[in-house]
């Protein structure tokens, strides 16, 4: 589950007899290995669906391909990756809102109040309708928070990165990634209690 | 495991003290899901159908600034040939030309300003224009025009002997001019200065 601790070493052609493209190309095969977890789970924060988050995630290292001789060192890949697969991922959220809207009707998973696509249900068998609202209340927190807290909050909690990695990967000084960290659970933490007292009973 | 299966750890009693850690460990159940099996083949067949991100790509953008570098100069180095042709031509058909340099005019010290009578002082000062016959063709550029008054040769006799009169001090040039001046000389004689005037005739004091 957590792979970041995975670091792909840069290649050198001359080092092991490879041609230059080859040697990208190994190159980019491990930065793929070591950062499919965390494109995808940058998108599932924003679609909430997995076949959505995947195909932004896959758009998104197609992209980095295309520009990988400017990406090469690991650190400034993972942080390239992770700002355009949440952009990507926004648009595509957009995009649906759209659909959604000129088709007339809301996905089933969608809570009301956010517009938001929770996607289709998958080995949900035996999650009732409970574990659904009380996740719904999570992500509807997390919605309402403005974009930049958002990100923080939820890089934070993928693959329980830190501060430093947060900063890293938002290229932000770690004072900020720390302050909106703060503002963003103190926001999530007032959101939720207040779902929780206002909660409709059953 | 679907995020949204693992969010049911969060117990809506308990949110209102929902200390850090925990709403970290909810958010990364939430968010904590994995690709599919199929995902990073998905991804290399897509990758696959990409142009490939070559070597070559990386001097690229040299090779461009070399590029935009060579057609400026293409452009503008005949076009300076051409200009420097065009003056070389310009000086080879006018050889017997020669310039002189204008140099400031000589101004006379504070005290022979005051008093004029005593124009020793201004004689002391002498005048000293630079000649400079016309040279080969190089001596023709536009630069080298700045500042040059150009004579023609028999017009060019004429002023060294003028400046050798003047520099001998064989003639007054001031004094006489100043004397007719204060004693009510018509202002067309004042203009021009008898010892000159009678340079131009060729007649020698």
């Amino acid at each position: 589950m957590h792979d970041r601790a995975e670091v792909a070493p840069q290649l050198h052609a001359w080092d092991h007899g490879l041609t230059v493209d080859q040697a990208l190309a190994r190159e980019f095969e491990a930065r793929l290995v070591e950062s499919s977890t965390l494109a995808v789970r940058v998108a599932y924060s924003v679609l909430r669906n997995r076949e959505d988050a995947e195909d932004v995630a896959q758009e998104a290292f197609a992209k980095a391909y295309r520009s990988f001789s400017q990406l090469r060192d690991r650190e400034r890949f993972r942080a390239w990756l992770v700002r355009m697969t949440w952009r990507m991922a926004l648009d595509r959220q957009r995009a649906n809102r759209r659909r959604i809207a000129r088709e007339g009707h809301s996905d089933p998973w969608l809570p009301a109040s956010t517009g938001r696509s929770l996607g289709p249900v998958e080995a949900d068998v035996q999650v009732g309708l409970e574990a659904r609202e009380r996740a719904a209340h999570l992500w509807r927190a997390i919605d309402a928070l403005s974009e930049k807290l958002r990100i923080v909050i939820v890089l934070a909690g993928i693959q329980e990165h830190d501060i430093k990695e947060v900063a890293a990967l938002l290229e932000l000084p770690e004072g900020t990634v720390k302050s909106r960290l703060f503002a963003a659970r103190q926001q999530l933490k007032d959101a939720l209690s207040w779902m929780a007292d206002n909660r409709p009973k059953a | 495991m679907d995020g949204r299966q693992q969010a049911q750890g969060l117990r809506p009693e308990a949110q209102a003290a929902l200390s850090d850690s925990q709403l970290d460990r909810d958010i990364e159940s939430a968010v904590g899901i994995e690709p599919s099996a199929e995902f990073l083949a998905r991804v290399r067949t897509r990758i696959a159908a990409e142009p490939e991100p070559s070597a070559w790509r990386l001097s690229f953008g040299p090779m461009w600034g070399v590029a935009i570098a060579g057609i400026v100069l293409a452009i503008v180095v005949p076009q300076f040939l051409r200009e420097e042709t065009n003056r070389r031509e310009v000086a080879r058909m006018t050889p017997d030309i020669a310039d002189v340099r204008r140099e400031p005019m000589a101004t006379p010290p504070a005290e022979a300003r005051r008093n004029p009578a005593r124009s020793g002082e201004v004689r002391r000062h002498r005048v000293q224009p630079a000649v400079v016959a016309a040279e080969d063709g190089g001596g023709l550029r536009r630069s080298r025009f700045d500042g040059l008054v150009l004579i023609a040769p028999g017009d060019q006799e004429a002023f060294d002997r003028l400046l050798t009169v003047v520099n001998d001090q064989s003639v007054e040039l001031i004094a006489p001019v100043l004397e007719s001046t204060r004693a009510g000389v018509d202002v067309m004689d004042a203009a021009v200065p008898a010892p000159l005037r009678t340079a131009e005739e060729g007649v020698n004091e």
